[in-house]
């Protein structure tokens, strides 16, 4: 039984073609125009030093050929001095070349992420309902190293073609002939390195692939290592584990002996050239139509030659191969996320809520609402009831914006949601969730997280509020304490109780507790209720409802099943007329009564 | 290694054939001859290939290899920690290691060590070359390298630390990304996004400002400059020595010492030049593969670190446990997380075979740690588990494992179909077992609500399903594990009431014959129990029957006391 059949395409993915990529890559180039223009000028100086150094020795040395008619060795000598200032200059040019190259590429990736991050905080929550934590991170950190080193494709693209130009008319100059055989290798090195470059990119493919299942099946050891060591799987998940290295393994090797081909081929073929300089230039020499010198000029040139060449092909290679990475990066920036939103913003909010005609469904399949109609007074407080699955978080979770309407509306004092300011409306909601989720960092910092302005007696008051203050308390570093990832150093109860918390400081117009204090205790519980009661005044309240004492202290009751609202009122009226509900109650009662 | 060896010396043979036919040949106007010296290049370019090809071909097998063996010690390692290195671990960071760091260090192993091989073998055959033609040049020559020597080392020296931290950075970076993501609804839900941009973007631009500054010193350290005036240097000092050839002198005073000079010629010249030329290549090849190794070296220090994190379980006799019966008896243990403040204190109890025991006490008090105690996700400090009179520490772990389950409050479920996640842990097992499990959990109605019914696939940790239908799926799946013992964490707080009751009855069947222990503060549930442990602070303050302790034990009263205010049912309904 496999655990990683997965598909390897999101559900989002287009394909792009070579001129949509490039097109891309040139806008997001544009944002450093400088830096690219300065980089193609300092690759023309990098050429101009690469032609005039050979250039320089060969002069030099046709003038002291010994059977040169004007032999001087002080121009030779010369020359070398010349040379000397060069190689500095060179390296010089070098130096700024490589750090433009880092610049751009670096600010490139840079920009790639957080353009990404960006989009990332826009998508409504059915896009991470669907994708895995492992392959968004992929996107943002992996495929984005690729698709940043494209950037300086074009520069280096343009001066290697300069270079080439510029060298081959040196060389025609020189010699016709000669050139003319060396011109044959060119053809020939294009073509052997984009076949390579085909047979690495289908590899590359089956790298990822495997490479992307090795890195999921150490993701699930991490995340789910309580029910893996809980089932007893480690053997089992170390020999799937064993069977993924092996697969990738045998790809890896694929990919490297095609890529090793490649140096010895091209190493070939410059000493074919070196035949060809030597075969038909020494005949040449003989004949006294190129001098000594010339050789030399024609090996250096030559070598030098098939750098840009090469290069070439390899960029033309890089832009494919890099295209799997720019798809998927282009991608999720194209994709729209479901949130409609608007610009108004909300001062002052009432707390009203209007449900009309709301229809949802998580996969467009299955329907959860249907013509759902609801509406809730300012400052009051409702109970949801209901069984698992009936709706109940799904109604929360369309209030706090998580998830877009399929059709309906929901009005908050009148106006539609999809016309508010998403971010400035979800600031008057409250919602503590069933999953107790805490960030890595100290407990303050986790109960500012929606106010971090709060004032120290303000959180002082919340935390005694909540029941907090006495395991803080405790705790040798206390409010600096640091709950780790997930909040994993605390229980779960007491991670709720600081969810609680944090939710409460931010002061929201509307409080949403979706089964808020499931894992506290009873009797801690029953020690924060009278100051949550203080807390749920001045606002709207909505809370799941999972203790009969939560149902008996809010105004009206909503009872849910099979994503309607079977029942609406006051626990006397609905205990009195409502099937569904008396039978909840009778069993909430029957589980939580005493009766000794 | 003598692959590439051989393929050095080929490749230096070349020019030295080079320089010669120009020298000899040309001179002499010899044309046959010059062919055969070209076709013999030929041949040897074709030999060079070959050999290099091979060469290449085994060092990737061994670096693959080292890869791959590194992440399996890496994979195992882990899943010998207890659970306190992964909560003090971050997921991302320890994913980066696991996937990067390990990269990296291949890439250091496979060209890195080869490149040195041939960088230092490339120098010692030009320069044997070298010598063949002109000693006193030659000498120049064998100048440079311990500067260029010491020019990597001051290299490697600087980038070292800064490779450290671009490593961590990287990690960071992960980390973050992977809160954002795993708490994006807490982000939503403080609309904290602008925040949450703003960090990342600035961990973002500060792992940049190390890449540009990483850059930077990698661009100062490019050899080109030592080759290139080198070459500037040698063909200096070969004109000047033609010259004197020339001229006829054969002597010349350098610093009072007379060195003889021996014959040059142009060709020559032009030998050396290429011969340098060919030292261009694995020198700024060396300077990128520093760049890697110093990354790889910096990862594997990573990996090491988290290899040698002590958090290893004690590995005892590794008894086999056949046929538990099922009892379970805790003396005088104490833990602690973090070997600071104890988590219990001295708790001692006995539970008999097949009897259930039910653990109350306040949020904190160390109640779900006993269940993790017992299925050895730590050991503890002090004291002594016994299970069916054995010591726990004796006992095979996986056996002991095998024969507990625990329905935990967090429930991981894998990304894949449903079915699979209820048979997680048995391979092999027929649908009707599972679809059977599923009815007893109270799951297989909700299941087939599903357009693919038990084929559904559930998001990362299960998220597009409802707390309570996971607790169900995690219930099914414990039943089709079929445990002798089973550690109830909690784990129907999320159900409502009438689930929860059906999955009692269902539980109550299944139960007999089972040692259980139940973490809850559900009334029936503690009626139901053999015996109550009412924990207080990590203490163990009274054991007893439900009936006993209400009767004589105040702090339980208590908790009770909040649902004595309740309404009795008054509506007759009873």
């Amino acid at each position: 039984m496999s655990m990683r059949n997965r598909i390897e395409r999101a559900y989002f993915d287009k394909e792009y073609t070579f001129k949509e990529t490039i097109s891309r890559i040139f806008d997001l180039a544009s944002t450093q125009k400088l830096n690219l223009i300065g980089l193609v000028v300092v690759t023309l100086f990098e050429a101009l030093v690469y032609i005039l150094l050979p250039f320089l020795v060969r002069e030099g040395l046709n003038s002291i050929a010994l059977f040169s008619e004007n032999l001087s060795f002080e121009f030779a000598k010369f020359v070398g001095y010349i040379y000397l200032i060069g190689a500095f200059v060179q390296w010089l040019i070098v130096y700024f070349l490589i750090r433009l190259e880092v610049i751009i590429t670096a600010k490139s990736i840079s920009d790639l992420r957080i353009k990404m991050f960006e989009k990332l905080q826009k998508m409504d929550l059915g896009f991470y309902d669907k994708m895995q934590t492992g392959k968004i991170m992929n996107r943002v950190m992996d495929d984005s190293n690729q698709a940043g080193a494209l950037v300086t494709v074009f520069s280096l693209f343009m001066s290697s073609l300069i270079l080439m130009v510029t060298i081959l008319s040196i060389m025609f100059s020189v010699n016709v002939t000669l050139t003319l055989w060396i011109l044959l290798g060119i053809p020939i090195t294009i073509v052997l390195v984009l076949i390579i470059a085909i047979f690495l990119r289908r590899f590359a493919r089956v790298v990822r692939k495997t490479r992307a299942a090795v890195n999921s099946a150490i993701q699930e050891t991490v995340t789910g290592v309580s029910v893996i060591k809980g089932f007893n799987r480690e053997e089992q998940n170390k020999k799937d584990f064993i069977d993924l290295n092996d697969k990738n393994l045998k790809a890896n090797l694929k990919l490297s002996y095609t890529f090793s081909i490649f140096f010895p081929l091209i190493d070939f073929l410059s000493i074919l050239l070196l035949f060809t300089i030597l075969e038909t230039g020494g005949g040449e020499v003989i004949n006294g139509k190129i001098g000594i010198g010339d050789l030399y000029l024609f090996y250096a040139y030559t070598l030098r030659l098939f750098g840009p060449v090469i290069q070439l092909a390899q960029q033309v290679a890089r832009i494919q191969a890099g295209s799997a990475a720019t798809e998927r990066i282009f991608s999720l920036l194209d994709i729209n996320s479901k949130m409609k939103t608007g610009n108004k913003i909300i001062k002052e909010l009432k707390g009203h809520i209007t449900y009309q005609n709301v229809t949802f469904s998580y996969n467009d399949k299955e329907m959860i609402f249907e013509n759902m109609n609801l509406e809730i007074e300012p400052n009051t407080k409702i109970a949801l009831v209901g069984h698992t699955g009936a709706g109940k978080s799904t109604f929360v979770s369309l209030l706090s914006r998580f998830y877009e309407l399929n059709d309906g509306y929901i009005f908050i004092d009148g106006f539609n949601v999809q016309d508010l300011d998403i971010d400035s409306y979800r600031k008057h909601i409250g919602l503590v969730p069933q999953e107790p989720y805490l960030f890595s960092g100290s407990i303050l910092e986790n109960i500012k997280f929606g106010n971090i302005n709060a004032k120290d007696k303000e959180i002082k008051d919340i935390i005694s509020k909540t029941n907090l203050n006495e395991f803080i308390n405790s705790l040798p570093e206390g409010l600096e304490t640091d709950v780790r990832e997930k909040g994993s150093r605390l229980s779960r109860g007491q991670r709720q109780l600081l969810t609680m918390a944090r939710a409460l400081l931010a002061d929201p117009k509307i409080l949403i507790l979706d089964e808020a204090t499931a894992s506290v205790d009873a009797y801690t519980e029953s020690l924060i209720q009278k100051s949550l009661e203080k807390l749920f005044e001045n606002r709207t309240s909505i809370i799941v409802a999972h203790r009969l004492s939560t149902i008996l202290m809010v105004d009206r009751i909503l009872v849910f099943e099979n994503g309607k609202i079977v029942g609406d009122g006051t626990h006397q009226e609905l205990i009195a007329k409502n099937k569904t509900y008396k039978s909840l109650y009778e069993t909430y009662y029957s589980f939580q009564g005493i009766d000794n | 290694m003598i692959l590439t060896i051989i393929t050095i010396g080929l490749q230096t043979y070349i020019p030295l054939l080079f320089g010669e036919a120009i020298d000899n040949q040309i001179s002499n106007s010899n044309l046959i001859e010059l062919r055969e010296i070209a076709l013999i290049i030929i041949i040897l370019g074709v030999f060079r290939a070959v050999i290099g090809y091979l060469a290449s071909i085994f060092n990737e097998q061994i670096s693959q290899n080292v890869e791959m063996n590194v992440r399996l010690e890496f994979f195992e390692n882990l899943s010998r920690k207890n659970m306190n290195f992964f909560n003090n671990a971050k997921v991302g960071d320890l994913m980066s290691q696991g996937t990067q760091d390990t990269n990296n260090l291949t890439f250091a192993i496979s060209p890195g060590i080869r490149s040195i091989v041939t960088a230092i073998f490339g120098f010692l055959a030009a320069g044997l070359a070298m010598l063949s033609l002109n000693y006193l040049l030659t000498i120049a020559f064998f100048l440079i390298l311990p500067i260029y020597l010491f020019f990597m080392y001051v290299y490697a020296k600087n980038l070292q630390p800064i490779s450290m931290e671009r490593q961590e950075r990287l990690a960071g970076i992960n980390a973050s990304l992977q809160e954002n993501i795993t708490g994006i609804r807490v982000v939503r839900t403080f609309a904290a996004q602008d925040r949450e941009y703003e960090v990342f973007s600035k961990e973002v631009r500060n792992y940049e400002k190390i890449l540009v500054r990483r850059g930077e010193i990698s661009a100062l350290f490019i050899p080109i400059l030592l080759i290139s005036s080198m070459s500037a240097i040698i063909y200096i000092i070969g004109v000047n020595m033609i010259e004197l050839n020339y001229i006829g002198q054969d002597f010349i005073n350098i610093l009072g010492i007379e060195f003889k000079i021996q014959p040059f010629s142009v060709g020559d010249l032009i030998a050396f030049l290429t011969l340098m030329g060919l030292l261009v290549f694995p020198t700024s090849i060396l300077r990128f593969l520093l760049d890697v190794i110093t990354l790889g070296f910096a990862g594997s220090s990573r990996i090491f670190d988290t290899l040698t994190t002590k958090s290893i379980l004690v590995k005892g006799k590794n008894k086999e446990l056949k046929n538990l019966r099922g009892k379970i008896e805790f003396k005088n243990v104490s833990f602690a997380y973090d070997n600071t403040n104890n988590v219990l204190e001295n708790i001692s109890f006995e539970i008999e075979s097949g009897e259930t025991l039910a653990i109350i006490g306040s949020t904190g008090s160390g109640k779900s740690t006993i269940g993790k105690l017992l299925t050895r996700m730590y050991d503890i400090n002090k004291g002594e588990i016994l299970l069916d009179d054995y010591n726990l520490l004796d006992l095979k772990i996986s056996d002991v494992r095998n024969n507990i389950s625990t329905i935990e409050q967090d429930i991981v479920l894998f990304s894949t179909t449903i079915k699979e996640n209820i048979a997680y842990g048995v391979e092999g097992i027929d649908e009707n077992k599972i679809i059977n499990a599923a009815k007893l959990a109270q799951a297989h109605e909700f299941i087939n609500e599903f357009h693919e019914g038990y084929d559904t696939i559930v998001g990362e940790k299960g998220v597009t399903l409802s707390g309570g239908q996971k607790q169900r799926i995690a219930m099914a799946r414990t039943f089709i594990k079929n445990p002798k013992i089973l550690i109830i964490d909690d784990s129907t707080s999320a159900i409502d009431a009438k689930t929860e009751k059906m999955i009692n009855d269902a539980m109550r069947e299944i139960l007999k014959n089972r040692t259980t222990i139940i973490i809850t503060h559900r009334l029936s549930n503690l009626i139901d129990a053999d015996k109550i442990l009412f924990l207080q602070n990590g203490i163990a303050k009274k054991i007893g029957t439900h009936e006993e302790l209400i009767k004589n034990f105040d702090p339980y009263r208590q908790i009770f006391s909040v649902y004595q205010e309740l309404p009795p049912i008054e509506e007759g309904e009873k």
